[in-house]
């Protein structure tokens, strides 16, 4: 009996222990520990005189039911809020500066991890259960896209240029993408191409195209050596309907080929080699590549072979244009093929049969070409790859990660799938876009942005999304023949290589609009590029301007500034005072071939511009023209006034020099 | 002496004498009377031969689930005032219990070890029953009665794996569910009615946290008493 007593007795203390453990592990939690060392590190701040506050020992937390959260982060980040802390050690240390209310949005919906935990690992969510880890830091800003969905976000740099990259690169061409709205077709029209390219271009385009032009978007299919053929045997049978007689190139006419080459700055649009524009493509190869009666007819009508092409239509005579193709014939050929090589493909090429093409057409549709292409005898084809709408918030255990042995994490995944896309298993259909490292985290942060995290109305960024322009009638045939949108952006629309138009009726003077389309002229000392000249017809270019001098308006600036006679030749003599001595412009600007070499020159700025505008531009230089590198002076109304009499009684250069 | 009289004084309050019916005098009658009016009590034997007590007869097992079936009971009356049925919150209390309720992981832990403890126990006891032939008559029908609080102990378990809602509640549930539904005639019609619903949903939730907190320990208690009341009926531990 004794025996059973000292046994309930030594059992009683036992459990006893075992209940004591509990209240001890609970006054010796992790949180307490960082909380009491705070509370250290807040008083030796505050002896140095900077305001930093103990705490009571206590759990801390943001409360946000609509967003659905609860973030017990700052139980331990103490100092988040604090900008006295900027070089604090961590835990303590403050967010960087933010624009969000980090009181109220707590910290999960960026971050990441388990915002209920109350220990380092649980809150940091590296545990084996929980789904949701925290972000690494290179990847944050795909938080940003959740609330700042499809648009691009100047503050999250990498977001917005995955997001940049899946438009140009095609992605919605066989994905769903939520906010990217589809650009399709991405590449030209397939119809003709026979009639276009060489076969041996075709094939060794067709087995890795990046070969041939380094910065195309289309991506390596990765294709067997048979395969490729008969893909080329297929694309080589889309004839166009008419082909021109055979071309002969003419070797006398290669000079003025060249010369109308240059003074039509085709350089500006297609590099060679590597050198020039790159709004085209490099025409450093091409006459390895197209066939020349496809060049001639497509210099005198871009828009008739491919609708969608940037490439403005130049109004060359027929002459010209022989000699531009003789010219373009003998100046780019291609070193890397020969004759030998297009025999050899021309006897190794499956016949044109039935079954053949039927094969051919098969694999067309099976590798998914019609995700940028179009050829119209192939229906719209359905999307190819998976939708990635919510993608960004996809459980681990969801992903086939084969037999790699990489890290067990969404992000790595992504990165390996963009890198090496058909690493993971067989049968999987996405090229290979050969993008870099720095391009896939890019790709990974926009693709990541894409959860299904319920974000409430309230919060989501409405974004500055651009009111779409539409120009309709006469100016907008002449906006598209000319592609003028390729180079130039109307209401913060397409090309960045030349002025924005969208105010010009208030900048430029009508007749000097007109003399400049029939000559266009560099406005820079130190620069060559201009705007080509297009053969605009007189028809044309009224239109145009009138469409400037009545649209395209800044209702806030007059026209003139002066009287009808212009400035007083007293108010002009002060603007020149201060055009030399105040404000020193002539560091970066000429008058009559003296000064810098950064703006453009001024002489003749009278005849070119309204004084309005050039005084509103003085006043804010980047009012009209953000980027601009011309300072803000904050120049005066008074001195603003001297110095537009000034510039705008400057005489027109003495002789123009000819380019 | 005085705490003595007030003793005496305090035992003949009448207060005193309509709770105890009876003196504490170590008679056969009063250890007899002690038995018999009191509730809890009266469901013992009033004499046990000191044989029967061996530790080897009966291994305490049933003794020992019933102690965890108590516990399971406090610690789940604990743990009701800190959980929700319903989505999302049955998981989010789950957390908290774990990270902010004081001593909640102890509460939460005692449940769970205590749920696998108590039937590991119930079967061991009804093979300790079948292998010392303790099924045999007169306790035939009390081994029906363990049968049937076998089964309701296995569905106090099931019924409480759901109400955590994570991953692995989902899926058993849903495997669980799934072979309900394999039953011939009745199985569809069957699994409708445990879910309330075709798919494991709030519904499912409210009816599994009802069985588990009130039904189904409701029906175990009947059932105790009766097994209890049986076993003293049919007698302690003889002899083979």
């Amino acid at each position: 009996m004794r025996r059973i007593s000292l046994l309930f007795c030594l059992s009683s203390l036992a459990l006893l222990l075992v209940y004591a453990v509990t209240p001890v592990r609970d006054y010796l939690a992790e949180w307490r520990r960082y909380q009491k060392a705070f509370n250290r590190f807040a008083e030796e701040k505050f002896r140095q005189n900077i305001p930093v506050r103990t705490t009571p020992l206590t759990i801390r937390q943001v409360w946000n039911p609509a967003l659905d959260v609860v973030d017990r982060c700052v139980t331990c980040h103490l100092g988040v809020e604090n900008r006295f802390l900027r070089d604090a050690p961590q835990p303590f240390r403050s967010h960087p500066v933010t624009p969000h209310r980090l009181g109220e949005i707590g910290c999960t919906v960026c971050h990441r991890g388990q915002g209920a935990a109350t220990t380092v690992r649980g809150a940091h969510g590296r545990l084996k259960w929980w789904e949701d880890p925290m972000l690494p830091s290179q990847y944050l800003q795909a938080s940003c896209g959740q609330c700042h969905p499809g648009e691009a976000v100047p503050e999250a740099r990498i977001l917005s240029a995955g997001r940049e990259t899946i438009r140009k690169a095609g992605c919605t061409g066989c994905h769903k993408i939520t906010g990217v709205t589809p650009v399709r077709p991405i590449g030209p029209d397939l119809d003709g191409l026979g009639s276009k390219v060489r076969p041996l271009w075709l094939f060794r385009w067709l087995k890795n195209p990046k070969e041939y032009l380094e910065r195309t978007s289309m991506p390596n299919v990765m294709l067997a050596d048979e395969e490729a053929r008969l893909l080329t045997t297929f694309l080589l049978s889309q004839k166009a309907p008419a082909t021109g007689n055979a071309f002969v190139a003419d070797a006398a006419a290669v000079e003025l080929g060249q010369q109308r080459y240059r003074e039509a700055r085709c350089i500006s649009c297609h590099a060679q080699g590597g050198r020039g524009g790159s709004s085209g493509p490099d025409l450093g190869r091409v006459g390895g590549k197209v066939r020349l009666e496809w060049l001639e007819s497509w210099l005198r009508d871009p828009k008739a072979l491919f609708p969608q092409t940037r490439m403005p239509q130049f109004s060359f005579p027929a002459k010209d244009i022989r000699a531009i193709v003789s010219y373009i014939a003998s100046e780019f050929s291609d070193s890397t093929v020969d004759a030998q090589q297009e025999q050899e493909l021309e006897r190794l090429l499956p016949a044109a049969t039935r079954d053949n093409l039927a094969a051919g057409k098969k694999l067309y549709q099976r590798l998914g070409c019609g995700g940028c292409h179009r050829l119209k005898q192939i229906e719209e084809q359905a999307e190819l790859g998976p939708d990635l709408a919510g993608i960004g918030s996809k459980d681990v255990d969801r992903l086939d990660f084969g037999n790699l042995r990489i890290e067990r994490n969404l992000w790595s995944w992504l990165f390996t799938k963009i890198k090496t896309p058909r690493v993971f298993g067989k049968n999987l259909k996405m090229p290979d876009f050969q993008f870099s490292d720095e391009q896939a985290r890019e790709l990974v942060v926009a693709l990541l942005s894409l959860s299904d995290k319920k974000i409430p109305a309230r919060y989501v960024s409405a974004g500055q999304q651009p009111v779409p322009l539409r120009t309709q009638g006469d100016f907008g045939k002449i906006l598209r023949k000319y592609e003028c949108l390729t180079c130039h952006s109307l209401s913060g629309e397409s090309g960045r290589l030349a002025p924005d138009l969208s105010v010009i009726g208030s900048q430029a003077k009508p007749l000097w609009i007109a003399a400049y389309f029939r000559l266009p002229y560099s406005m820079r000392p130190i620069m060559t590029e201009r705007m080509p000249l297009l053969g605009m017809s007189d028809q044309e270019i009224q239109t145009t301007v009138r469409y400037f001098e009545t649209v395209l308006l800044e209702d806030s600036i007059a026209h003139e500034l002066f009287p009808l006679g212009g400035p007083e030749l007293q108010e002009a003599a002060r603007g020149k005072e201060l055009y030399f001595n105040k404000y020193g412009c002539q560091a970066c600007h000429q008058v009559n071939l003296a000064g810098g070499y950064v703006g453009p020159a001024l002489d003749g700025l009278g005849g070119r511009l309204f004084s309005g505008y050039v005084f509103a531009y003085l006043k804010n230089p980047q009012r009209f023209k953000p980027a601009v590198l011309e300072p803000n002076y904050a120049i005066d109304d008074s001195d603003a006034r001297a110095l537009t009499a000034y510039l705008v009684s400057l005489p027109p250069p003495r002789a123009k020099e000819q380019r | 002496m005085n705490v003595l009289e007030l003793k005496e004084r305090v035992v003949a309050t009448p207060v005193w004498r309509s709770i105890f019916r009876h003196r504490y005098l170590d008679s056969n009658r009063n250890r007899a009377l002690t038995v018999f009016s009191n509730v809890f009590l009266h469901i013992h034997p009033v004499k046990v031969p000191e044989k029967s007590l061996r530790l080897r007869h009966t291994m305490c097992l049933g003794g020992l689930s019933f102690a965890l079936f108590l516990a399971l009971t406090v610690t789940g009356v604990l743990l009701m005032f800190y959980y929700r049925p319903a989505i999302p919150q049955a998981y989010r209390d789950m957390k908290e219990l774990e990270f902010v309720v004081t001593s909640g992981a102890l509460l939460r832990n005692l449940h769970r070890w205590a749920a696998h403890a108590m039937v590991l126990f119930v079967f061991l006891h009804m093979a300790r029953v079948f292998y010392s032939g303790a099924y045999r008559p007169p306790r035939e029908f009390n081994w029906v009665v363990g049968v049937l609080l076998l089964i309701l102990s296995l569905l106090l378990s099931y019924t409480g794996y759901l109400l955590p809602w994570d991953q692995l509640a989902f899926w058993a549930i849903t495997v669980g569910t799934n072979m309900a539904e394999a039953a011939p005639l009745i199985g569809p019609k069957f699994k409708f009615l445990l879910l309330g619903g075709n798919v494991i949903g709030e519904n499912a939730l409210v009816r599994f946290y009802v069985l588990h907190c009130v039904v189904l320990p409701l029906a175990a208690a009947v059932l105790l008493a009766v097994h209890f009341w049986r076993v003293r009926k049919d007698g302690g531990v003889r002899p083979l």
